[in-house]
């Protein structure tokens, strides 16, 4: 498989961009996921919402293949500087175009973009505009989809 | 040894004394194995056995029988010497190996302790 792979995918896998995460309850955050372990992929976003209403900084935690590593790592990037509605609108053909991810890998562009969605729902639903102005709030909220 | 002492959560899969001498299966806990192979193609040739072609992959049906959860399974890679192969081509394999393996590992869900 690893030969299938773009020199895209190899570098986004060598040297992740943006992989980390930021603790529970940290203000300004909004958190999604998506897959399971026992499945063998998962994918977890954060996204730090700036005073302005948009992505100031991402966040990825990933386990699974080559491609949902890259897949992660680039929809970490894509979202900086995105808005809310943004968020939600990352496509995973776009992404799977991207890294010229080989045909049966598509699902782990979904994956990815599905966390992207989840962590916009999360930011939508929980995220007060109060805390992004820098007032205390209740900061992170995940959303999980299946 | 090498891999165990400087990572930890490392399992050998199978037997220690009834398998062929040259072959090594291992599970490398919160790593994926398919991953594992893409950072060490230029460095070193293994195999896995867990290459996915689509989102809901099936564990191999012989980790199962011995008795390892699915997470354990995705993290299997298979060495293999060779006739030529050296001491010190493993001792740089092991070390190569254990540098990608804690990067994954970094970005992995599976906390340190609860793997399996």
């Amino acid at each position: 498989m690893t030969g299938a792979y773009s020199d895209a995918v190899r570098e986004r896998c060598r040297e992740p961009r943006r992989a980390g995460a930021w603790p529970d309850g940290d203000r300004g955050v909004a958190t999604g996921s998506a897959g399971s372990l026992e499945a063998g992929a998962w994918t977890r976003l954060q996204v730090r919402v700036g005073a302005d209403g948009r992505v100031v900084d991402t966040r990825f935690k990933v386990f699974g293949c080559s491609a949902a590593i890259a897949s992660a790592s680039y929809v970490a990037d894509a979202l900086i500087g995105a808005t809310l509605a943004e968020a939600k609108a990352v496509a995973a053909g776009d992404v799977a175009a991207a890294l010229d991810l080989p045909d049966g890998k598509h699902a782990m562009a979904a994956l990815a973009t599905e966390a992207a969605r989840a962590a916009a729902e999360a930011w939508a639903a929980g995220v007060p505009g109060a805390a992004l102005a820098g007032e205390p709030g209740p900061g992170i909220k995940e959303v999980v989809t299946s | 040894v090498l891999l165990q002492h400087g990572l930890g959560d490392v399992t050998v899969n199978g037997s220690l004394t009834a398998r062929l001498p040259h072959n090594l299966h291992v599970s490398f806990a919160g790593v994926d194995g398919e991953a594992l192979m893409t950072c060490l193609a230029d460095e070193v040739a293994v195999a896995s056995g867990s290459a996915c072609t689509s989102g809901s992959r099936e564990p191999s049906h012989v980790m199962t029988a011995l008795g390892r959860g699915a997470v354990a399974t995705w993290g299997a890679v298979r060495f293999g010497l060779g006739r030529g192969t050296t001491a010190d081509e493993i001792d740089r394999a092991a070390a190569c190996v254990i540098g990608h393996v804690a990067r994954l590992r970094t970005m992995s869900p599976v906390a340190a302790g609860a793997r399996a």
